[in-house]
C-alpha cells in the first residue's frame, strides 16, 4: 500500500479573474521508504502537488492520502498533529532570520509539544551534528551559506521526527558543491532513518543521484511515472525524453552507416566497455565507440555506450553481449 | 554677546521645562497606547488582507475604512471634533490628560498601517515554513510575524512617536499645553521670537533623540 496516494487530484488556481489548472486528474502512489522524485519543467505543477500533500495547498478536486487519512478531512488541530510527522524543506530555505540555528530547530519542538525537556535540547544538538552544523548552531541564518541553512532546514523538519521528509526544489537556490551536500545528505537519511523522502526538481540529474522512483509533470498532468531507469532509458512521454536528454550520450552526426549503430545499456557492477572488449573477443567484427557515459543511478553504476559494429560477426557479438546482461537497441 | 542674551530675554527658564515635559508625557502617553491599540489592529489588518494568514474581505474592507476615515481627518479637526468624547473619557478636554484621547485616536491608525506593512513584508517562505511545521495561526503570528517584522515594527514605533511630536504641537494651539502651546502663545501671539526659536529648537531635538534611538533598536534587531 502507499504511504502516500493522489486520487485524480486536480487543482485549478483563480488569478486576477483568470483560472489556471495547475494539475489536472492525477493519480499517483508513494511507497513507504522510497526517494520519490517529481519532475517537470517550470509551471508544469510539480511544487502544488507536494504542496498538497501537507495541504499547503488544496485540491479543487480529488483526494490526498498520507498513510491511509484524507488529508483534506482534517481539522485544524488534527491537521497540525500530521504536519508535525511532515518534514518540509523549501528552495527559499524558511528559517527565521530572529534565531539562531539551534533556536529555529528548537521553534520546531516547541511548536508540537507544551514545555521542553532537557532530552529536547540534547535532540536539537545531535540533529546539528547529523547535518553536520554542530560548529555553526549559534549563528544566525545571515551568517550561514546557502548549503548551510539548507542543512539547519533540515535538521529543523527533522526534528519531531517525520516519517516524511517533503522537498520543493531543495537544491534549485544552491551552488553545485552545496547541492551535492545537500542531495547526500538527503540520501543518507533516507538509507539510515528509513526517511521518505519526495523531492520536486526540474533537474534530472537530482532524480538520477537519489530517487529510486519519479513521476513527470508536464502542464499538470502526469505524463510518465516509473523507476528513474524506466523514465531515463525508455521514456514513453516527450516531457521525460526532454528532461533526460542531456543526461545520456548523443552520437555525432556523422553521416553514412547509421543503421549499424548500437545502443549499449549495462547496470550494476560491470560496465559496458569491458562486457563489449570481451564480446568482440575473436569475432569477425570491428567496432567504434561514438559515444559513451558511465555513471550512477542512485548508487547503482550503469554504463551506456553508442557504437558501431560492422563485419560478419555482428549478429553474434549482438548475442553475446545480450548473454552478458546488456541491453542493445538498434539506433535508428 | 549682549545683543544675544538680549535676544533671548523672554526665555523663562521653569515655564520652558514645563511645557517641554508636558510635550514628552503627551508624547508617551498616547505613544504606548497608540501601541497598545494600533499593534492589534494592524495584525488584524494583515491578516484578513488578501493576500493574509486568513483573509476576509469583509473584515478587512471595515477596519481599512474606519483606519482611513480616521488618518483622513486633519488632526486639529479630529481633536476639536472628540471633545465630547475627550469629556465623557478623562473628564477635561484641557492640559495633557484631555489631548491623550484624541492623539491615541489619530495616532493608533496610521501606526496599525505601518503594522500591515511590516508584517506584510516578512518573506512568504517563513511564514509558509512556520505553517509546514504545524503552526496555528496564533503560533504563527506570536512567534513568527511579530519577530521576524520586529526591525520594521520599531521602525513603526518611531515614525509614529515623530507623528506625535507635531500632534502634540497642534494639540498646544487648541489647549492641551506643552511646546507647541508655548510657541503659540508667546512666540506667535506676542512676537517673542526668542521664545519660539527655542520651543522650535527642542521640538527639533526631541524629533532627532527619538530617530536615533529608534535607529538604533532597528539596527539591533535586524538579523538579516
Amino acid at each position: 500500500m502507499s504511504l502516500i496516494r493522489f486520487n485524480d487530484v486536480s487543482k485549478r488556481f483563480a488569478l486576477k479573474g483568470r483560472t489556471q489548472d495547475a494539475l489536472s486528474g492525477v493519480s499517483l502512489g508513494i511507497a513507504r521508504g522510497e526517494v520519490f522524485g517529481i519532475i517537470g519543467p517550470s509551471g508544469s505543477g510539480k511544487s502544488t502537488l507536494v504542496r498538497l500533500i501537507n495541504r499547503l495547498e488544496t485540491p479543487t478536486r480529488g483526494t490526498v492520502e498520507v498513510n491511509g487519512v484524507d488529508i483534506g478531512k482534517l481539522k485544524a488541530a488534527q491537521l497540525s498533529a500530521v504536519r508535525h510527522k511532515l518534514g518540509m524543506i523549501f528552495q527559499a530555505f524558511g528559517l527565521l532570520s530572529s534565531k539562531t540555528a539551534r533556536q529555529n530547530v528548537l521553534f520546531a519542538l516547541k511548536l508540537a509539544q507544551k514545555s521542553l525537556t532537557d532530552a529536547d535540547h540534547q535532540r536539537v544538538d545531535d540533529l546539528l551534528a547529523r547535518v553536520g552544523l554542530s560548529d555553526h548552531a549559534d549563528k544566525y541564518p545571515s551568517q550561514l551559506s546557502g548549503g548551510q541553512k539548507q542543512r539547519v532546514a533540515i535538521a529543523r523538519a527533522l526534528a519531531n521526527a517525520p516519517d516524511i521528509l517533503l522537498c520543493d526544489e531543495p537544491t534549485s537556490a544552491l551552488d553545485p558543491e552545496a547541492t551535492q551536500g545537500v542531495l547526500d545528505l538527503l540520501a543518507e537519511l533516507n538509507r539510515d532513518l528509513g526517511l521518505t523522502v519526495v523531492i520536486v526538481t526540474h533537474e534530472m540529474d537530482v532524480v538520477r543521484q537519489i530517487c529510486d522512483c519519479v513521476a513527470v509533470l508536464e502542464e499538470g498532468r502526469l505524463a510518465e511515472v516509473g523507476t528513474v531507469a524506466q523514465v531515463l532509458f525508455d521514456p514513453v512521454s516527450d516531457a521525460a525524453r526532454a528532461l533526460g536528454k542531456h543526461l545520456l550520450p548523443h552520437a555525432p552526426a556523422i553521416s553514412g552507416a547509421a543503421d549499424t549503430r548500437l545502443r549499449l545499456t549495462y547496470f550494476g557492477e560491470v560496465v559496458t566497455g569491458d562486457a563489449l572488449s570481451a564480446a568482440t573477443q575473436g569475432a569477425d567484427v570491428r567496432f567504434s565507440i561514438l559515444a559513451g557515459q558511465v555513471s550512477e543511478l542512485k548508487s547503482v553504476p550503469y554504463g551506456h555506450l553508442i557504437v558501431d559494429i560492422t563485419g560478419a560477426d555482428r549478429a553474434l557479438v549482438i548475442e553475446r553481449l545480450q548473454t552478458r546482461g546488456v541491453r542493445v537497441e538498434a539506433l535508428i | 554677546m549682549s545683543d544675544f542674551l538680549q535676544f533671548f530675554s523672554h526665555i523663562d527658564g521653569g515655564e520652558i521645562a514645563l511645557a517641554s515635559w508636558e510635550t514628552v508625557a503627551m508624547l508617551l502617553g498616547s505613544l504606548v497606547l497608540s501601541v497598545i491599540l494600533g499593534l492589534p489592529v494592524g495584525v488584524w489588518l494583515s491578516v484578513t488582507s488578501p493576500t493574509g494568514l486568513a483573509p476576509n474581505r469583509f473584515t478587512y474592507g471595515v477596519l481599512s475604512l474606519i483606519v482611513n476615515v480616521l488618518r483622513s481627518i486633519p488632526f486639529v479637526i479630529l481633536f476639536i471634533l472628540l471633545i465630547p468624547v475627550t469629556l465623557a473619557l478623562v473628564g477635561t478636554s484641557l492640559g495633557v490628560r484631555g489631548a491623550i484621547p484624541p492623539l491615541v485616536l489619530g495616532a493608533a491608525p496610521f501606526f496599525a498601517r505601518l503594522v500591515e506593512t511590516a508584517l506584510r513584508e516578512v518573506e512568504h517562505a517563513v511564514v509558509e515554513a512556520t505553517q509546514a511545521l504545524g503552526a496555528s495561526k496564533r503560533q504563527i503570528i506570536v512567534h513568527t510575524l511579530l519577530p521576524e517584522a520586529m526591525p520594521g515594527l520599531i521602525a513603526a514605533i518611531t515614525m509614529t512617536a515623530i507623528a506625535l511630536v507635531s500632534y502634540t504641537a497642534m494639540a498646544g494651539v487648541v489647549g492641551a499645553g506643552g511646546l507647541g502651546d508655548l510657541a503659540v502663545r508667546y512666540g506667535y501671539q506676542r512676537f517673542q521670537t526668542d521664545v519660539m526659536v527655542v520651543t522650535v529648537a527642542l521640538i527639533v531635538v526631541l524629533v532627532q533623540g527619538l530617530q536615533m534611538l529608534g535607529d538604533a533598536l532597528v539596527a539591533r534587531f535586524h538579523r538579516k
